[in-house]
C-alpha cells in the first residue's frame, strides 16, 4: 500500500506540469470546498466609507493593504473574500456547461460512428460546421438576445451549446479507430454482444484518451466565462443587457460573488484602479492554467502507462 | 377527410386568427426578404469600413503570427527539449490559454505607459479620432490579435517538424552527408509546407473568434466591436438592426470560407500528393 503510494508520488513529481497544475488548483478547490477557511472576510462585509491611506483621506475601492490583501471593490468589499466564495458558483456553473458539450458531443459522435450513411454525413456536416462558429459570438448573441437577467438556464444553453462540436469529432473518430482494432473484430466474431463490447473494450479504450480533454474543456467554458464577464454578461444579473453594461463605468451590484461579474465594467478601470480587473481575472487565469496543466499532466501520464 | 379538414380550417380561422398569423408571418418574412437589398444599401458603406479596418487588423495579426510562429515552431521541432524548445512551447500554451482581454489590458497599460509616451502621445489608443492606419493604433491590436493564432501555427509547425525530422528521406539526407541547414531548408521545410498551409484557417478563425472582445477593449471600429454593439443596442428586434448583425457576421462568415478555400488551392501547390491521393 505505502510502496503504491509512494510510486504515485514518484510518478508525479517527474510529471511537473501534474504537479503544478495540481499546486494551482488546491486553493481553488478549497475555495469551492471550505471558503470560510481561507477567506479573510464575510463577501459581502463593507468597510469604511473613508479610509486614511498614505496619509490622505481616501474613499473605496481602497487598493490591495494589509486589511484588504488584494484590495477592495467600490463598495469596500474585500475582494480576496469575495474571489474565494465566488469560486463554488464560478466552477460549478463551468462544469455543469461543460458536462452539456460533452454529453451533447459524446452523443453525437457515437450516433455519427454507430449509425452509418445519412445519419453520420449530417452529424459530421453539422459538427464541421458549429467548429467553425466563435464560441465568444455564439454565447454572446445567443445570452444577450434571451436576457441574461434570466438566469442559470440561459446561461447553460450559451455555453453549453457552443463547443460540442470538438468532442462529437474526438468521440467520432475514437470509437471508428478503435472499431478497426483487431480484438473488437475478434470479440465480434466470438458473438460478444453489443453491450459487452461497449463495457469491456469500447469505453475501456475510450476514457483515457478523452479524461484530459475533459479538464481541457472545462478550462475553455471558464475562458469563456471570463470574456463574457468582462463584456458584462455574468450570472447574477438583474437586468437585461444594455449599452452601459457593456461600455464599463458602472460596477454591478452582485447578489452572488461570481468572477465574471467582477469582471463586469472594469475596461477602463485598469488605469484608474487596476486591482479591479486584475484580481478576478487572475483568478480565471490561475484556475485555467491549473487546469491545463492538469489536463497535460494526465496525458503525460497516460501516455507512459500506454508505452 | 376533406370536409373534416375543411371544418378544422374554418374553425381556426373564425375562432382563432391561425391561418391570417401564418399569412400575415410569410408576408412580413417575404417582405423582410425583400428589404434586405435596401438595408445593404443602407448599411454596406458602414459595414465595408468596419470589415476593412478589422481585416487590416486581422491581416497584419496574422502576418506577424507567420513571421514569428514559423521560426519558433521550427526551432521548437527540430531541438524540442532544448530550452530555446521549451520556452517556445511554454509560451505558445500560454498564448492559448490567456484570457483575451487580459492580454488585450497587459499590451494597452504596456504601450500607453512605455511605449507611447516616447511617441508623444498618449491616449491614442482609445481614441476613435485617430486613423486606423496610424501605426501607434494599429500595433497594439495586431499583437493582441496575433496572440493566439502565433500559438497555434507554433505548435502545429512543432509538430509537423518533429514528423518530418523522424521521416525515412530526413534520415537518408542525413546519412548522405548533408549539412544540417541543408537537410532543414532542401529537405524539411518544403515538406511541412502543407501542414503550415493548413493552419492559417484555424489561425484566422481564433482571430475572427478573437475580434469582437479585442475591438471593445481597443475601441477600434470594426465589425467585432460592431458586432457587440448590435447586439445589446437592438434587443427590440428592428429588422435594421437585426439585417446589421446578419450582414456583420456572414462578412466573417465569407471571410473565412474564403480563406479554407485559399488554404486548400495552397496546400495542393504546395504539397501535389494530396491532389494525387484525391483523384
Amino acid at each position: 500500500m505505502r510502496a503504491g503510494i509512494a510510486m504515485q508520488l514518484r510518478r508525479l513529481v517527474r510529471t511537473p506540469s501534474l504537479l503544478l497544475g495540481i499546486l494551482l488548483l488546491v486553493p481553488v478547490a478549497m475555495a469551492v470546498g471550505v471558503p470560510g477557511w481561507i477567506a479573510p472576510h464575510d463577501p459581502e462585509l463593507r468597510g469604511p466609507a473613508l479610509q486614511q491611506i498614505d496619509g490622505r483621506w481616501a474613499a473605496p475601492p481602497y487598493p490591495p493593504s494589509r486589511e484588504y490583501p488584494l484590495g477592495s471593490d467600490l463598495r469596500a468589499r474585500d475582494l480576496l473574500s469575495r474571489i474565494v466564495y465566488g469560486a463554488r458558483v464560478t466552477l460549478l456553473l463551468a462544469l455543469v456547461a461543460a458536462a452539456i458539450r460533452i454529453l451533447i458531443g459524446a452523443i453525437l459522435g457515437w450516433a455519427a460512428a454507430t449509425f452509418r450513411g445519412a445519419v453520420e454525413r449530417w452529424i459530421v456536416i453539422a459538427a464541421d460546421i458549429s467548429a467553425t462558429l466563435p464560441s465568444l459570438l455564439f454565447a454572446f448573441l445567443l445570452i444577450a438576445t434571451i436576457g441574461p437577467h434570466r438566469g442559470l438556464p440561459v446561461f447553460l444553453i450559451g455555453l453549453g451549446f457552443t463547443g460540442w462540436a470538438a468532442w462529437t469529432q474526438l468521440i467520432y473518430s475514437g470509437i471508428r479507430r478503435i472499431q478497426a482494432e483487431p480484438y473488437m473484430e475478434a470479440a465480434e466474431a466470438i458473438g460478444t454482444t453489443r453491450r459487452s463490447r461497449l463495457r469491456y473494450y469500447l469505453l475501456p479504450n475510450l476514457l483515457p484518451a478523452v479524461l484530459p480533454v475533459i479538464v481541457q474543456e472545462i478550462a475553455a467554458v471558464l475562458l469563456l466565462l471570463a470574456e463574457l464577464g468582462f463584456l458584462g454578461i455574468y450570472l447574477g444579473s438583474s437586468s437585461p443587457l444594455r449599452l452601459s453594461d457593456l461600455l464599463g463605468g458602472e460596477q454591478p451590484q452582485l447578489p452572488i460573488p461570481e468572477w465574471g461579474g467582477m469582471l463586469a465594467g472594469t475596461r477602463l478601470e485598469i488605469f484608474r484602479w487596476s486591482w479591479l480587473p486584475i484580481v478576478p481575472a487572475g483568478a480565471f487565469f490561475m484556475t485555467i492554467l491549473g487546469l491545463y496543466l492538469l489536463a497535460d499532466g494526465l496525458r503525460q501520464q497516460l501516455d507512459k502507462a500506454k508505452s | 377527410m376533406i370536409f373534416l379538414a375543411a371544418g378544422l380550417c374554418s374553425f381556426l380561422t373564425i375562432y382563432r386568427p391561425v391561418l391570417r398569423a401564418v399569412y400575415d408571418g410569410l408576408e412580413a418574412y417575404l417582405g423582410f426578404l425583400g428589404d434586405l437589398v435596401a438595408l445593404w444599401q443602407a448599411a454596406a458603406p458602414f459595414i465595408l469600413a468596419d470589415y476593412a479596418n478589422s481585416m487590416l487588423a486581422a491581416g497584419t495579426a496574422l502576418g506577424l503570427a507567420l513571421l514569428v510562429g514559423l521560426p519558433a515552431g521550427v526551432l521548437a521541432g527540430a531541438r524540442p527539449n532544448s530550452a530555446g524548445g521549451t520556452l517556445v512551447r511554454l509560451l505558445s500554451s500560454l498564448g492559448i490559454m490567456t484570457p483575451t482581454f487580459m492580454l488585450a489590458l497587459a499590451i494597452m497599460v504596456f504601450f500607453v505607459l512605455y511605449v507611447l509616451p516616447l511617441t508623444g502621445v498618449r491616449f491614442i489608443l482609445l481614441s476613435s479620432q485617430e486613423s486606423t492606419l496610424d501605426p501607434r493604433r494599429l500595433l497594439p491590436v495586431a499583437l493582441t490579435l496575433a496572440a493566439r493564432p502565433l500559438a497555434y501555427v507554433t505548435s502545429q509547425t512543432a509538430a509537423a517538424t518533429r514528423e518530418a525530422l523522424a521521416a525515412d528521406y530526413i534520415r537518408t539526407a542525413h546519412a548522405k552527408g548533408l549539412a544540417g541547414w541543408q537537410v532543414l531548408a532542401g529537405h524539411m521545410l518544403p515538406n511541412i509546407g502543407a501542414a503550415v498551409a493548413g493552419t492559417l484557417p484555424p489561425a484566422l478563425l481564433f482571430t475572427l473568434g478573437s475580434l469582437p472582445i479585442i475591438e471593445f477593449v481597443f475601441n477600434w471600429p470594426g465589425v467585432g466591436q460592431e458586432l457587440l454593439y448590435r447586439i445589446v443596442a437592438s434587443p427590440q428586434a428592428s429588422v435594421a438592426g437585426a439585417a446589421m448583425v446578419g450582414f456583420l457576421l456572414t462578412s466573417l462568415g465569407m471571410t473565412y470560407m474564403l480563406a479554407v478555400v485559399l488554404a486548400a488551392a495552397l496546400q495542393r501547390v504546395l504539397d501535389p500528393r494530396s491532389t494525387a491521393i484525391t483523384h
